[in-house]
């Protein structure tokens, strides 16, 4: 009762809810922006939160990440591009149905979908952190160097990549994340004499470089491609007809994408990915797949915006990110004093009611700027490349330069960005490196405590049950693609056999 | 670009010329880890500094060997499936070189003098020519700038 009191509080304040309108309808914006996203927009926004209350702060990025997660489904049915990864799926219905002249109603079911599929999120997010923080309350440092592993292992199955790349991908995040001064000894590792380096390399402009500097690379080869409006946005709510046909599907990709956005390293790209295909699997409707079927629309909308919720559980609860718009609020949250955890709970639950009022005020917000502004995101994306991407630059460089006011950190920047264009061009995501730049520290802190704890016995790790029960969980993860692969295989060649004897 | 180095044997050469990139990069911080301070045991408290980089880079090194090794195997399907990868094109490089130069400028004649280069550089190496639209548009950005940055923010730029 006192967190729902905490909620209701931080909702009535005037200035949140001007805070959640401002956050939502730039979300809107840039999310409905083909190449930037939730990422690069929290990444470029960080500069700017670590300079706020924590409170205020940290709820502006929740905000701006549910409602980019949204507005990438516009551009999706509008102009078949996906403003943002997750809304990738979302193209396959949404495009089919407005080039059919039901833009409206495709809109109008993908604004639904997404707003219920929120809803539910944060609902379950509001129950589920707390229970896991609970659980996390007796964690000693063999319990969070096996979670840590826990987290690493789940990027055998992110960004649809190859598994090897992800791991080397993530290894070099941990590996940036020793450069600097050991804190146990007061040694300085992989500075090379540079005194700005003593103090380690800031995630902030790593993240800044390698989201916006390397996707600035990769739209100078984009930047004379021309994107045409099939229809104006006006979107139509849901008919009864319609909304009779979808809830059922909406409930069902709600709780894959809150489950998928639970796990450790998957997001929402990979819980619409994987509802759309259930969907196929189980719908009545299955034969209109891909040619405009509504229940293909609101899947991947709905899965994708429960992830969002599902993504903030390990974030909050244990500190491991739920994937890459998390690993940056993760970083905020850091840059500004907390920590996230057990404690949290008990000594900031101001914070954690302004998380969680923040992502279900952006939902109902919009919900309501989806239905009466749908025409005017979907002309945003008419900007051009060439006038938006300079700016993008520059806010990035200048953003870099503000945290210490040093012109290295903007070279640093700008390495990491060239560095990403070039990983990323050869399916090195960047992800992963981020992943294993905050999961760095943790791991190489836990593992020389345990390393002290169990006086050089680190196989003593293996005799604390929840330990074990994280790397075995982590085998099974970095097993679980392989395993999924050989199944692939076997059932394909079952297939085949069954149509080899029908044909005979 | 892939290719087929002896019979029998598909080669993914990208691949493996990425992986022993990695490779060589991973031995050479391996290396650099020697030139790390020594730390009396007592003060390590068991671990000296060197254990937990020497381990990721192992690591490292070991995933892109076994990569290297699945580049040399390939199946016929996968060597089949390969598509060559396109050059990089010119504009990136164009792109990168602005980059540096902004890097370069920024310091060295202020802020706002690099932006108002900048921008409409950027915007002419990918093409654009409309030039009253890049007029307005990027004098509004960097009025912006001005306003967020050293009227709001209050941050020193040079």
């Amino acid at each position: 009762m006192d967190a729902l009191y905490l909620v209701l509080q931080f909702l009535s304040d005037p200035y949140h809810l001007l805070l959640i309108f401002g956050g939502t309808l730039v979300g809107l914006i840039v999310g409905a922006l083909p190449g930037l996203g939730s990422v690069i927009l929290i990444a470029l926004m960080l500069p700017f939160v670590v300079r706020m209350e924590p409170v205020t702060g940290i709820a502006l990025c929740a905000i701006v990440y549910c409602a980019t997660t949204y507005g990438g489904s516009i551009t999706a049915i509008l102009i078949n591009t996906p403003g943002t990864p997750a809304a990738a799926m979302t193209t396959f219905d949404g495009y089919p149905l407005a080039q059919k002249g039901e833009a409206g109603r495709a809109l109008g079911i993908a604004t639904f979908s997404s707003a219920i599929g929120g809803i539910i999120g944060v609902l379950i997010m509001i129950v589920a952190t707390p229970m896991l923080a609970r659980f996390a309350y007796n964690f000693g440092p063999a319990e969070f160097f096996a979670l840590a592993v826990f987290g690493m292992s789940m990027l055998s199955s992110i960004s649809g990549g190859s598994m090897i790349k992800n791991f080397i991908g993530g290894a070099f995040g941990v590996l940036l994340a020793t450069v600097g001064t050991d804190l146990t000894t007061g040694i300085e590792r992989f500075t090379f004499g540079a005194a700005n380096l003593s103090e380690g390399l800031q995630p902030v402009h790593i993240m800044i470089g390698i989201f916006a500097g390397g996707e600035l690379l990769r739209q100078a080869t984009k930047a004379r491609l021309k994107r045409e409006l099939i229809a104006d946005g006006v979107t139509k709510l849901p008919s009864k007809e319609d909304f009779m046909a979808i809830w059922r599907t909406v409930l069902r990709a709600t709780g894959i994408g809150t489950f998928i956005g639970i796990l450790p390293a998957e997001g929402g790209k990979v819980a619409a990915m994987i509802a759309y295909n259930e969907e196929q699997r189980w719908s009545s409707n299955r034969a209109n797949f891909g040619k405009g079927a509504i229940e293909g629309i609101a899947a991947p909308e709905a899965a994708n915006n429960a992830a969002t919720g599902g993504t903030m559980v390990p974030t909050l609860a244990l500190g491991i990110p739920g994937g890459g718009s998390t690993a940056i609020i993760l970083t905020a949250m850091l840059i500004l004093g907390l920590r996230p955890g057990p404690a949290l709970f008990t000594d900031q639950p101001e914070l954690l009611a302004g998380i969680f009022g923040a992502m279900l005020g952006a939902n109902l917000c919009f919900l309501f700027l989806g239905m009466v502004g749908a025409k005017f995101f979907s002309r945003i994306t008419l900007i051009p490349t060439t006038i938006l991407w300079p700016c993008v630059f520059c806010l990035a460089a200048l953003g870099a330069f503000s945290i210490q006011q040093n012109m290295f950190d903007v070279g640093i920047m700008l390495f990491f960005g060239v560095l990403g264009y070039f990983m990323n061009r050869h399916g090195y995501a960047p992800a992963p490196i981020v992943l294993g730049l905050i999961l760095g520290e943790l791991i190489e802190t836990t593992f020389k405590q345990s390393y002290l704890i169990y006086d050089g016995n680190l196989l003593a790790i293996l005799q604390q049950p929840i330990a074990l029960t994280f790397l075995i969980l982590s085998v099974f993860g970095i097993c679980s693609p392989l395993i999924a692969r050989a199944m692939g295989g076997w059932r394909d060649r079952k297939a085949a056999a069954i149509l080899r004897d029908s044909d005979e | 670009m892939s290719d087929v180095t002896s019979p029998g044997r598909n080669v993914n050469r990208e691949l493996l010329a990425e992986s022993i990139v990695v490779m060589v990069v991973a031995v050479a911080l391996f290396g650099v880890t020697f030139t790390f301070d020594h730390v009396p045991a007592i003060f390590a408290q068991g671990i000296q500094p060197t254990v937990f980089p020497r381990a990721i880079l192992i690591i490292i090194f070991g995933l892109a060997a076994l990569q290297a090794w699945k580049a040399v195997n390939l199946s016929s399907k996968a060597f089949a499936a390969l598509k060559p990868n396109s050059g990089i094109p010119s504009v990136v490089f164009l792109t990168a070189a602005a980059l540096v130069a902004f890097l370069a400028f920024m310091p060295r004649i202020g802020t706002f003098p690099t932006l108002i280069l900048f921008c409409p550089a950027l915007a002419l190496i990918w093409g654009e020519r409309r030039w009253i639209l890049m007029a307005l548009s990027f004098a509004g950005f960097i009025g912006f700038i001005y306003l967020l940055f050293r009227v709001i923010m209050n941050v020193p730029l040079p």
